[in-house]
């Protein structure tokens, strides 16, 4: 293959890269709820992709490829925090929260924060499913865990999440709002 | 699939929300939906949690920085790809350099969506520029960022080419850059006199943090605290720097 051959390719990838940086930073945000962390495994983790694009052998999985660096990308963090602060103890919401918040708001705060709370594992697979679309084999393939473990872990995260949102100080607006939700049809 | 609606795992209504199942299954659900309300109640209540799930994410706050899209290829842009090619296409001596400039190429096919800067690529075959990125205070990786540090920099000394190091830290590894806690105070100011290519950035977002929990930051002479180290390492990345996580 000619150099030229690999210009166009990484350009082409790149092009592709730099689509998916809003879908990533929006994983990311849902996964660690903090704008400067999601922004900078972003930032690793396209660092890292360009670096080992070798490693990507289907262009069409280059999303789950992705979602399986920016994984990597927050074990990693996670690694190095957890010697460093008890991360329950920071309020993840501080820099984004009013002292008047709209219905709509506070029910966003609500569910946030439940979502913040979940497990890991947990978490990661919710917001692939709920907020990315995955299928289970897709999400399996992302976070490299067993397809029966992506289903029993979004099974608990969901009642967890639907639990918390029934008794939680949120309560009242959560379902004063969960009316005017039309349901999926 | 059991017909028994009691029966039902939540694995498998949750499986037919989210389209996860085969053709037989969710026409049996679905069957099975139509018939008993408590299979309905319990369908719509996973729906709705979806869907708040996906409302609460819809609109999230974005970085303070911005990153701009590339608008085609520029006169400046065709230069550097071809300046790149002879230099990897050459043979001999050049042949040496043939690696460098397709890590070169590489990264500028990524900088390339947030730069106009071609020149950078130029620049890069002869000038060593790089971040290093430090997020931890565990005492190897902050010796392991200024050891890179010194080394690039001494290299550059001994090979008569240029180098820039710039070594920003942000989160837990603020700790190197503090008088408090840095392990390094002492090393860090040699490296300060001996290297003046040498930049260190603690992010100011961090010392944000930590101010706001009411602990007063003591920064070490000399390391600057203007910029957040995402917008620092987004600023150097437009500017054709390499960026290495430690």
């Amino acid at each position: 293959m000619d150099i030229f051959s690999r210009f166009s390719q990484r350009k082409q990838l790149s092009k592709q890269l730099h689509s998916m940086r809003d879908k990533l930073y929006r994983i990311a945000y849902a996964w660690c709820h903090d704008r400067y962390l999601a922004d900078d495994l972003v930032q690793q983790t396209l660092y890292k992709a360009v670096k080992n694009q070798h490693q990507l052998k289907n262009e069409a999985a280059l999303d789950r490829w992705l979602c399986q660096i920016l994984a990597n990308c927050f074990y990693d963090y996670h690694r190095s925090l957890r010697t460093m602060e008890d991360s329950d103890s920071v309020d993840i919401f501080s820099d984004e929260l009013t002292d008047e918040l709209s219905e709509t708001d506070q029910l966003v705060r609500a569910v946030r924060k439940a979502v913040a709370k979940l497990p890991l594992g947990q978490r990661q697979v919710l917001t692939l499913v709920d907020l990315e679309g995955f299928s289970y084999a897709e999400v399996a393939e992302a976070l490299s865990i067993p397809q029966g473990t992506v289903m029993s872990r979004l099974c608990r995260a969901r009642n967890t999440l639907k639990e918390k949102m029934r008794r939680g100080e949120d309560q009242a607006i959560v379902e004063q709002i969960r009316n005017k939700v039309t349901p999926i049809k | 699939m059991t017909s028994d609606n009691h029966l039902l795992s939540e694995e498998m209504l949750n499986a037919f929300v989210d389209g996860d199942l085969d053709s037989c299954d969710y026409m049996e659900i679905l069957t099975l939906s139509q018939q008993h309300q408590s299979v309905a109640q319990r369908l719509a209540e996973i729906q709705t949690n979806k869907r708040l799930v996906r409302q609460a994410y819809q609109h999230i706050p974005q970085p303070r920085v911005s990153h701009p899209v590339s608008h085609g290829h520029s006169l400046q842009r065709i230069a550097a790809m071809v300046l790149v090619t002879l230099l990897a296409s050459g043979s001999g001596w050049v042949a040496g350099k043939y690696q460098g400039a397709k890590e070169t190429a590489v990264r500028y096919a990524y900088l390339e969506n947030i730069t106009k800067d071609a020149a950078a690529v130029a620049v890069d075959a002869e000038t060593q520029r790089i971040v290093l990125h430090l997020t931890s205070a565990d005492p190897e990786k902050m010796q392991a960022s200024l050891d890179q540090a010194e080394l690039i920099l001494a290299g550059s000394e001994f090979n008569a080419h240029p180098a820039h190091v710039e070594i920003v830290a942000n989160g837990p590894g603020l700790a190197l850059f503090r008088a408090d806690t840095s392990p390094f105070a002492k090393r860090i100011a040699e490296l300060q006199a001996n290297y003046p290519s040498l930049t260190l950035i603690a992010c100011a977002r961090a010392i944000q943090q930590l101010q706001q929990q009411g602990i007063e930051v003591d920064i070490i002479p000399g390391v600057d605290t203007g910029s957040t180290a995402t917008e620092r390492i987004h600023t150097r990345s437009q500017q054709g720097w390499e960026y290495e996580p430690v």
